[in-house]
């Protein structure tokens, strides 16, 4: 009831403002004429689609393909005419019939549209922290997904993968992290149903990769809070809002093609040893093997007889990738229909991995009468994703790249039979299989309705329905299912995500004021199922995966349905006086099903103001002044993604057995926590926009300070409760940071112009309180190591590295005759020669104790960058567009885990020039260890930790357009052909295959065995017809 | 319409509220005989353990903490971190199985006392529930009795855990978990159930009684040798008596006859020698139902590490152990074996029993055989279904005729002869030799190491002795010099209590931590 009446309330509330702003009913009939005209460009190229609006009415229409309009209108109404792109111009009609307008050309222009959540607002006015990238930016690159192509784009947006595999998860942070335990990645609201991204693991499936890049209209990034705040409990790691392409209202039908067809290749690999190389390295460092030593004479092995197989030249290919797009544009102003069929396959330079796309977008908006209409927007999806995973895999040894560069350089043992069951990396890839098909489509459908020309009430219905099977194999010839005799795997799971949203808008002006308030109600709920069947046993294995029935034990079979919902109520004014003083002011009240009784609820406020400094009248005479804004604003953002359930106690499921006979036993999982509550980020965002000589430079900074507390952590607790961890809203997290936009045209003429894009962001993260921890040890290491490579601490940066700190190698010196290590030096494990030495820096007692072990670990680097960046070149010659597309990280480091295992182990390759240089007693001045398995190299030392700086060439595009003339006689309305390179140049000093790449598990920034991203030349197509 | 909104909003008081699926909750879990069942087979399942963690419990952790470090078994390499740490008495607080083994057990207690105290308001017949109630009581009482000799003073949960609140359990005395301890055994004893209307791996009444003799025996050494604080209160000679009418009581009951085969006990898994057991299943790649006995024990293979056969070795037998066996007796060539595997094949491993004379050398001399399975055996090195035997007949029969010197002062007894010859007897396949000269007690721990070794029952045998300092300075250096026998000291007679716990909980502080560590 309670809830009814805050509704009730702020009904009231707009009704009383609807009643008092201008109520005045459209004019009609009287003294009206029909204005007709021609809009051209600067060149006098008519613009289709150019919109011309009755000054302060809803009375419109849109110019045809020969940019020809018609509209009827009091003699003495003033015209609008606005174009994306272009410098909006309004027009007094003085009794006209005949209006031709020449738009000028904005490169950045203010009075854009821009989509700021539940509404649009001109740029010019936008009082919060927004970036908005285009959707043609996007396209430019061959990424599978919108989210990769953001990379270098926008201020204050990272965008890391986890791998450069087709289709793999990217990881976008806005503003740093500022959670632990919750995830930390952003909102999305794609066409206005806000959606999880999920959580991004490097080896997961992009979930947001069934949306088609090209099918993108404008991407805009809400980060502060004053503007993500409408947002409210979901808003805190910021809010990405997708919009899709809709019609253009033209009139006349058009369709577009577009294609892109690429060739992948792999940047470089790793200098490995060769056959008789990698048998005299196995017998030196294992002479007690007998793959290796003749166990009768003591002799190598001499596998110089066998030839070297190069697994990663057999295995690493180039690989094709194309894409198919057509687009349909039809109908006029008040109904019209947008469709985009698309079709992406992209092959990876891993042999036998793919990502493969079909997609359909289907938008439309109908007028129904004057002051009703219906809009509907859908996007579907149907992803097929196939390859084996990159840096870790199942059953007991790494994933696919670690087996390309670690396997032995031989095919096969000559020794004895053996070792017949060793798998070499072409067979795994060739009698394993790992596929996923996700399906998935988005939908919103707006039923809109004018109670009065400027009172608005809009009710929406959609949401989404994601549908994603597993598909997992390997065959009893692999050594990994040998004992299994062949295992596979299928899971699917079904998601049903609806979402209703009712929002009333005012919009009024009396004199210099003008006021544009909102209120809605919104539900959203989510309902996931999923399933998961393992079998092993394939007496038969020739239908692989795809009969699970021809196996004969089922070890495992599990499924899952859980459920959450939300419900909130939000509002907001933008009240601005003189278009010069703007204030915004938004509340959110949401309810979350994640919470327990009070705690379910929480308001989050935001307030901003925005000061046309430029507009003063001392400004006047600075002529060259298009803009100076200055901005501030708070606000209070949540974050609630937790799982379901976290704050219930739950008794879960686990098998065990009497004798070999399964029975199910019940498993007290968690307890509950009934003062759970949201974690809540507090923003101050100050900036000022500039824009100089017609728009010609302009330039956005920001500052922000984001401090975020009640943290949702999964803490431990003591273990004598018989619980190990529960969900606690614990310590605090500050993000601060700056945030540098500039765009310049350079060069403006007939021929030639060049425009430059750059923006560059520098965000400090610190851990302010963890509660009663000091350290908490997070992420995970591959089997064998089981150590956590990651520490949260208190004044530190979230995920810093943590391990001992690398001190050289133990020399000969440094033991007496008796092989004893000499007093005073500081004894790790049973040292040798040429083992790796770590600085005793701590001991029982806080003080060196002459021992290194796990006391002496500590913090050895930061795996987040001091800033990051992009910059963008864009030459026009005639008809040659050039752009050329730089990104940049740096001051990050990375874990580079890929070391110790290509630094030799028993049956392992190595790199050539790690053993190379490696320790020996006739080779002591080195920092390589010697042969031996137990030389400290699986320990997390400061050793594997090393800059990781780069910048990269990340796109160049050329493109041709070919000339409109020649093109009409053949019923061509426009075309061009481009040719797009990713990826061409990479500079770093970094020793690992990609700087940018993280590929285990959760952990923050450690390198093992990232899919590196490719190097793709590729030819693009467009024709309009 | 936007009235219609708000009429629909107000319809749906359940929309925010958390509606669990797929799982169950403490509330409903007691309600009917069916779902009471898991809840009691969860409490057995802490044994195995998925939860909360694979290395606790007999499923990494009790197998490591009870026997490496012993003057039986030691680590086979000198640089696996894992192992090194128990073999070399340099375990810290912060050390991965001494946590999870710790978490497992209370895991275990807290599901034990939920049911022990929501199982009488159930609905369900009375005499399941009785019976329910006794196998709960039975659990508590051995994890508590693995808890106190594993970290000596632990806190004791009266009630189950459920809120955060309820966490911050304080340390209670050794004499206070006892009382716990005892009370559970000898309420749940008769009222369990006789073997044959058990499933394996179940509470039985024998285990009741088998566990009290352990007890009281136990109790009785502490009190007797005071190698570990908090055990004064303690009359030894009246636990003793105590131990030897139990002992007497268990044996007395049929169906547990002697095998003529000692390999078969550990092959067959349901011999009838084993009164209790952790149950362990392997065999498939991602589960983790499986014990790290092969990882740890068998065998090493050679090449694939995920053969059939055998495991990682990451131990092998002292030579001290070697020494104990006398010829003819059959357990020795199940205990130590010169070979490796290849595949199914046995592969003589070089050098072996006949390197005997140049220890110490730096290299595997032999392998404990005990844990290794037939070939073809499914399973991987680190998940394999061998259930581990907490509860032997031979043990029991061991216990009584110990418990029966040490009332005598420490001569054997004729019943504690007559227990002895008969164990020996089944394990020479006849006649046994005499029991020769010397103590008699000694000769007892020397049978139990010969009959019991890699069980987890030797740290435990030695501390409760005050045995553990000598006997892992006398270990015969086998890869260089062992660091145990330099490390060890008195206090080692204790792990440490976990750090996570010192952090975690408010009331136990760094000062509450056993000393020396």
């Amino acid at each position: 009831m309670k809830q009814n009446l805050f509704v009730l309330k702020m009904f009231l509330l707009v009704l009383i403002l609807a009643a008092s702003g201008n109520t005045k009913i459209l004019a009609q009939g009287i003294g009206e004429i029909t204005v007709t005209g021609v809009i051209t460009d600067e060149g006098n190229i008519p613009i289709p689609g150019v919109n011309i609006i009755q000054s302060k009415t809803s009375n419109g229409v849109v110019t045809n393909f020969d940019g020809k309009y018609s509209i009827t209108v009091p003699q003495n109404s003033v015209l609008v005419f606005s174009f994306v792109g272009f410098v909006e111009q309004r027009i007094k009609v003085n009794g006209r019939t005949e209006i031709n307008i020449q738009l000028v050309g904005d490169i950045d222009s203010l009075d854009e549209v821009v989509v700021i959540g539940y509404g649009t607002q001109k740029r010019r006015d936008i009082t919060g922290s927004v970036t908005s990238v285009k959707g043609e930016e996007l396209r430019s690159a061959t990424s599978t997904s919108f989210s990769d192509a953001l990379r270098g784009k926008a201020p204050g947006v990272m965008v890391t993968s986890g791998s450069g595999e087709p289709g793999s998860g990217v990881d976008i942070k806005i503003r740093g992290v500022s959670s632990i335990s919750a995830s930390s990645s952003p909102l999305y609201v794609i066409d206005g149903v806000p959606v999880d991204g999920g959580s991004s693991g490097p080896n997961s499936l992009n979930p947001l990769s069934y949306l088609d890049p090209n099918s993108i209209e404008s991407i805009e990034v809400l980060k502060d809070a004053s503007a993500a705040a409408i947002y409210g409990s979901r808003g805190a790691a910021g809010v990405v809002l997708i919009t899709t392409k809709s019609s253009n209202p033209s009139g006349e039908t058009t369709i577009s093609f577009n294609s892109t067809y690429g060739i992948s290749s792999f940047n470089g690999g790793y200098d490995l040893l060769n056959a008789p190389e990698y048998a005299e390295y196995q017998h030196i460092a294992h002479p007690e093997n007998e793959l290796y030593t003749n166990e009768e004479t003591g002799e190598p092995i001499p596998y110089a007889a066998s030839e070297t197989t190069d697994w990663q030249e057999l295995i690493i290919q180039d690989a094709p990738t194309q894409t198919y797009n057509i687009g349909l544009n039809s109908g006029n102003r008040d109904n019209n229909l947008y469709v985009g069929l698309g079709y992406s396959n992209t092959e990876g330079v891993v042999l036998n991995s793919s990502f493969e796309r079909y997609s359909l977008a289907l938008n439309s908006n109908t007028k129904i009468s004057d002051r009703l209409s219906f809009g509907m927007r859908t996007n579907t999806g149907y992803t097929i994703r196939n390859g084996q995973i990159s840096g870790i895999g199942t059953g007991g040894r790494a994933g696919i790249l670690n087996r390309i560069f670690t396997s032995r350089p031989v095919n096969a043992f000559i020794s004895d039979d053996s070792d017949s069951n060793y798998t070499n990396p072409l067979q795994f890839i060739t009698l394993s299989d790992n596929k996923n098909f996700n399906f998935r489509t988005n939908i919103n459908a707006t039923l809109s309705y004018d109670f009065l020309d400027n009172l608005t009430l809009k009710i929406s219905g959609g949401g989404f329905i994601a549908n994603s099977k597993d598909k997992f194999f390997v065959s009893k010839e692999i050594v990994n299912a040998a004992n299994l005799n062949g295992q596979a795997r299928l899971g699917g799971s079904n998601q049903v995500n609806w979402l209703n949203e009712n929002t009333l808008t005012y919009k009024g002006a009396t004199g210099a004021h003008s006021i544009e308030a909102l209120i809605g109600f919104t539900q959203q709920q989510n309902v996931e199922e999923s399933f998961e069947v393992g079998v092993n046993d394939f007496p038969s294995e020739i239908n692989r995966g795809d009969a699970i029935q021809n196996a004969l034990a089922v070890p495992n079979y599990n499924s899952n349905k859980l459920r959450w919902a939300l419900q909130s109520y939000l509002g907001r004014i933008i009240y601005s006086y003189d278009d010069k003083y703007i204030l915004t002011s938004s509340l959110r009240v949401d309810g979350s099903s994640k919470f327990i009784g009070e705690n379910k609820y929480s308001v989050f406020p935001a307030f901003a103001l925005a000061w046309q400094l430029g507009d003063e009248k001392i400004f006047e005479d600075v002529d060259f002044l298009e803009q100076l804004k200055i901005r501030a604003g708070y606000g209070k953002l949540g974050n609630q993604s937790i799982p379901p359930y976290s704050a219930l106690g739950r008794i879960s499921t686990e098998y065990y057995y009497y004798g070999d006979t399964r029975v199910i036993a019940a498993s007290y999982s968690s307890i509950p926590n009934k003062d759970l509550k949201w974690e809540t980020s507090e923003t101050f965002n100050a900036g000022i926009d500039v824009s100089l000589y017609n728009g010609r430079i302009n330039l956005k900074l920001d500052a922000y300070v984001k401090n975020t507390k009640d943290l949702l952590l999964n803490a431990p607790i003591a273990g004598s409760s018989g619980y190990q961890t529960i969900f606690q809203n614990i310590g605090s997290v500050r993000n601060k940071g700056v945030e540098l936009g500039l765009s310049t045209v350079n060069i403006s003429t007939d021929n030639f112009t060049w425009s430059t894009d750059f923006n560059i962001s520098a965000n400090r993260n610190k851990i302010l309180d963890l509660g009663s921890q000091d350290n908490i040890l997070i992420g995970r290491l591959p089997p064998g190591v089981g150590v956590s490579p990651n520490v949260l601490t208190e004044g530190e940066p979230i995920g810093s590295f943590y391990g001992y700190v690398f001190d050289g190698l133990y020399q000969l010196d440094d033991f007496n005759a008796d092989g004893q290590l000499l007093e005073g030096i500081p004894a790790f494990g049973s040292p040798q020669p040429g083992f790796m030495r770590f600085k005793d820096i701590s001991g029982p007692d806080g003080e060196p104790d002459g021992v290194v072990d796990a006391l002496d670990r500590t913090i050895i680097g930061d795996p987040n960058p001091k800033h990051y960046g992009g910059l963008g070149n864009k030459f026009t010659y005639k008809n040659f567009d050039l752009n050329i597309f730089f990104a940049w990280q740096y001051g990050h480091e990375l874990l580079n885990w890929s070391t110790s295992f290509l630094s030799g182990r028993l049956n392992d390759n190595l790199r050539r020039d790690l053993y190379q240089n490696m320790y020996t007693p006739t080779n002591t001045d080195t920092n390589i260890p010697t042969y031996a398995d137990d030389n400290g190299k699986s320990n997390v030392s400061s050793y594997y930790v090393e800059d990781a700086s780069f910048l990269r060439l990340q796109n160049i595009t050329l493109r041709y357009r070919l000339g409109e003339n020649t093109l009409k006689n053949i019923g061509v309305k426009s075309a061009s052909l481009g040719v797009i390179i990713d990826n061409l140049f990479l500079w770093t000093d970094y020793s690992g295959l990609d700087p940018e790449q993280t590929s285990y598990g959760q952990n923050t920034g450690t390198d093992f065995f990232a899919y590196p991203r490719p190097k793709t030349v590729s030819f693009n197509v467009n024709v309009k017809f | 319409m936007f009235m219609g909104i708000l009429i629909s909003s107000s319809c749906s008081s359940d929309f925010l509220e958390e509606q669990p699926f797929s799982f169950f909750s403490p509330d409903n879990l007691y309600n009917n005989t069916d779902s009471a069942e898991l809840a009691i087979v969860g409490i057995y399942e802490n044994l195995s353990s998925n939860n909360p963690s694979i290395k606790g419990s007999f499923n990494r952790g009790m197998l490591i903490m009870a026997n490496f470090g012993t003057d039986d078994f030691t680590a086979s390499n000198n640089n696996d971190d894992q192992v090194d740490i128990y073999d070399n008495y340099t375990v810290l607080p912060s050390e991965d199985y001494v946590d999870a083994t710790w978490k497992n057990f209370f895991s275990g207690i807290n599901q034990a006392t939920s049911a022990i105290n929501r199982l009488p308001d159930s609905p369900i017949d009375e005499q399941i529930k009785a019976k329910y109630i006794a196998e709960a009581k039975f659990m508590r009482g051995l994890f508590y009795f693995y808890l106190v000799r594993l970290y000596g003073e632990i806190p004791i949960l009266e009630t189950e855990t459920t809120s955060l609140a309820e966490t911050n359990i304080p340390k209670s005395s050794i004499e206070e978990v006892y009382n716990v301890i005892i009370k559970d055994f000898t309420e749940a004893e008769s009222l369990l159930p006789n073997k044959e209307s058990t499933p394996e791996g179940r509470a039985t009444r024998a285990a009741a009684l088998g566990f009290l003799s352990k007890i009281y025996l136990t109790l009785g050494s502490y009190g007797k040798y005071g190698s570990v604080d908090g055990y004064e209160w303690v009359d030894s000679n009246e636990a003793f008596s105590k131990s030897v009418e139990y002992g007497e009581e268990m044996l007395a009951i049929t169906g547990y006859p002697l095998s003529n085969d000692y390999g078969d006990i550990f092959d067959s898994e349901n011999s009838d020698e084993i009164i209790f057991t952790a149950e362990m299943f392997g065999g498939s790649g991602y589960n983790t139902d499986g014990s790290f006995v092969a990882n740890l024990f068998a065998p090493k293979n050679q090449g694939n590490i995920n053969a059939s056969r055998g495991g990682q070795a990451r131990g092998v037998p002292t030579y001290n152990l070697y020494e104990k066996y006398e010829e003819g007796d059959m357990r020795l060539e199940r205990n130590i074996v010169e070979f490796r595997y290849k595949g199914c094949k046995e592969f003589p491993h070089p050098g072996g029993l006949t390197i005997l004379s140049d220890f110490p050398h730096n290299n595997i001399w032999a392998y404990a055989g005990k844990w290794r399975k037939p070939c073809g055996y499914n399973g991987v090195h680190y998940s394999t279904g061998e259930d581990i035997p907490l509860l032997r007949l031979a043990d029991v029969m061991l216990m009584v005729a110990e418990a029966d010197a040490e009332v005598n002062g420490g001569e054997a007894t004729a019943r504690g002869l007559e227990l002895v010859k008969m164990l020996r007897d089944a394990r020479f396949g006849g006649e046994s030799p005499e029991i020769t000269s010397g103590n008699f007690l000694d000769f007892i721990f020397d049978e139990r190491s010969r009959e019991l070794a890699y069980e987890g029952q030797r740290w435990f045998d030695l501390v409760r002795t005050n045995r553990l300092v000598q006997a892992v300075k006398n270990v015969v250096p086998i890869m260089g010099d062992p660091l145990g026998k330099n490390n060890i000291q008195d206090y080692h007679n204790l792990f440490p209590i976990p750090q996570t716990e010192i952090d975690n909980n408010t009331n136990i502080s760094q000062e509450d931590q056993n000393p020396g560590y």
